[in-house]
């Protein structure tokens, strides 16, 4: 039945994919063959659109994959890198690479992972450290340390230049793939197709975390070495995502949460499922993005809307949600 | 270390933990032979669940060595990897697994970090079902199963897991009557299948119906161990307890009652 669905989920990613091609502001040349021939067209195709629909697909694949390991790990359907804190920080550290480094993608990329890693570290030591129940304790600390780092970004936001640096600061945390190019995909590229293909030849194994670990213990994973690794894979693919994308939310909350609503628990097939999930939403946000007002809406906007619109949609009608 | 028969050997074992009013143990040597069942007896809070976490690994002994005998060859419990399977009291059951996905994670040691399980796993499995007679249960998620099943499903875990050796936390007291016997004979034939068991318990009745050997936790902290006839009798059990306890028989069953004259 899961082959049947990964399978029908794939198609329609593809077609999608095809259909994005032609969507945009600039209008379809009227004849079939004028596509090839219409060298505009054929450049913002090739030069433009194909990258961007590629990025989206992998920030989509990316962003839901990293969700569905934090549900896992902590054992918790709200954990994700946005709840966290990945997403607030990995923000500070690549808005501080724009305003002090002026850009340069391999600082801003750099800064952006180092954040996410001390802020999902900061959000596991605080949320040990409470007397709280475990679920609440890690929301908790999340969440403060989130807003920490969201106060550390508006501090930026007030030091950078109004008239040069703010505006594309601004632009940059609600979320867009108009970065997307040729360039910035193929340097970040080989980061996330490592990540991904990690995480998805790790999908079997990402079940032993909804064991006790002495249990696993006696299964001969001793530590929690393996967890460690595990996390810090998905911080990276998340915090390089977001050092192009911007902050691009719900994606890692709702897209693994509707993947397991598909496929149960196991997560062999809920992970896979959940990635192409996630680059289907991603894409077709992108599309609502580009296509619906003359002038472009920052995506974050779009995926909050309609990941806030799904998830009540499941909250009121699906038992087995969360 | 001389190593004779097959077996589990803890070697004047220390451990504290707590203030120091709390569980202790000093210079505990136990030798548990293999193919036989064990019983860990004693009040609740009196150290049973640690005496097995030790038995396994987790807790290390502030002195002392625990490690298997094996063909005559000495092999330290940390290097036991896998071997051993734990059931704690009150695991965190993922209730939304199917039975069979929660019996395949028994398969964890032999399948690495970043494949995925085999058909000879799945095989594996399916025999592992067959034997503790739970096939019907397969597709069912383990929130739709009864308690004694759950139970059942979780020993599959265990010769999924392929161990020789069985910790097991409480594997009856909380079980329904009927499904208590059931337990009872399951245990016996893991016994059978070469499988050595420790389990804990407080009730020295269930001590009685299985166990080769129990090892008594007394209130000083002592710990007695031999065969359960021995080991369990009225003074002792009455010392444990604190209560004065005394063994009767009713309709040829032994019971367990306390005296009268408190």
């Amino acid at each position: 039945m899961n082959r049947g669905i990964t399978r029908y989920l794939l198609i329609g990613l593809f077609f999608l994919l095809i259909i994005s091609l032609f969507i945009g502001r600039y209008p379809i040349p009227d004849q079939i063959n004028q596509i090839f021939s219409n060298q505009l067209f054929a450049n913002l195709i090739i030069r433009v659109r194909i990258p961007r629909i590629l990025f989206g697909i992998l920030v989509g694949f990316g962003l839901a994959s990293s969700g569905m390991i934090m549900q896992s790990i902590f054992k918790n359907p709200l954990a994700e890198p946005g709840l966290l804190g990945v997403n607030q920080a990995a923000g500070f550290g690549a808005a501080l690479g724009i305003l002090a480094f002026d850009s340069s993608y391999f600082i801003v990329q750099s800064l952006a992972f180092i954040f996410g890693i001390i802020s999902i570290t900061l959000t596991i030591f605080l949320s040990n450290n409470t007397k709280k129940k475990e679920r609440l304790s890690l929301v908790l600390a999340g969440i403060s340390v989130s807003a920490f780092f969201s106060a550390g970004l508006g501090i930026i936001k007030y030091i950078a230049d109004p008239l040069d640096q703010l505006p594309s600061i601004v632009f940059w945390l609600l979320g867009s793939l108009s970065n997307s190019n040729w360039t910035s995909l193929l340097q970040i590229l080989p980061i996330i197709i490592t990540c991904l293909l990690l995480l998805y030849f790790y999908r079997w194994r990402l079940n032993v975390f909804s064991l006790d670990k002495e249990v696993l213990f006696s299964m001969g994973l001793r530590n929690e070495f393996e967890l460690v690794i595990i996390l810090m894979i998905s911080v990276l693919l998340t915090s390089s995502i977001i050092s192009i994308s911007g902050i691009i939310g719900w994606v890692g909350l709702i897209i693994p949460n509707i993947a397991r609503v598909i496929t149960g628990q196991n997560t062999k097939h809920s992970l896979p499922i959940s990635m192409i999930l996630g680059g289907i939403f991603v894409l077709v946000s992108d599309n609502f993005a580009r296509a619906l007002l003359p002038g472009e809406i920052p995506l974050g906007v779009i995926t909050a809307f309609l990941g806030a619109v799904s998830f009540i949609i499941l909250l009121l009608t699906k038992k087995e949600f969360l | 270390m001389r190593c004779g028969h097959n077996k589990l050997l803890l070697r004047s074992i220390g451990y504290s933990y707590g203030q120091k009013d709390d569980f202790e143990i000093r210079n505990l040597t136990l030798s548990i032979p293999e193919k036989t069942i064990s019983a860990v007896i004693g009040k609740n809070g009196s150290g049973k669940t640690t005496l097995l976490l030790l038995m396994l690994g987790y807790l290390e002994p502030a002195n002392g060595q625990i490690g298997f005998c094996t063909n005559g060859k000495y092999i330290p419990i940390e290097r036991a990897n896998g071997r051993i399977a734990y059931l704690p009291q009150n695991e965190e059951i993922p209730k939304e697994y199917s039975v069979n996905n929660f019996l395949l994670m028994g398969r964890i040691p032999f399948i690495g970090s970043f494949s995925q399980p085999t058909k000879k796993d799945y095989s594996i499995i399916e025999d592992v079902k067959t034997r503790l007679e739970i096939e019907h249960l397969g597709i069912k998620k383990l929130s739709q199963i009864s308690g004694g099943e759950l139970q059942r499903v979780r020993i599959g875990r265990a010769l999924a897991q392929e161990a020789h050796l069985i910790l097991f936390d409480e594997p009856i007291t909380h079980l329904d009557i009927d499904t208590k016997y059931k337990m009872i004979s399951i245990l016996e034939e893991l016994k059978q299948l070469g499988k050595t068991i420790v389990f804990t318990t407080h009730d020295p009745l269930e001590a009685f119906k299985v166990a080769d050997n129990s090892i008594l936790i007394t209130r000083d902290q002592k710990i007695l161990y031999g065969p359960t006839d021995n080991i369990l009798s009225n003074e002792n059990l009455s010392w444990c307890f604190d209560i004065p306890l005394e063994f009767g028989v009713v309709n040829g069953q032994r019971v367990l009652i306390v005296k009268n004259d408190i």
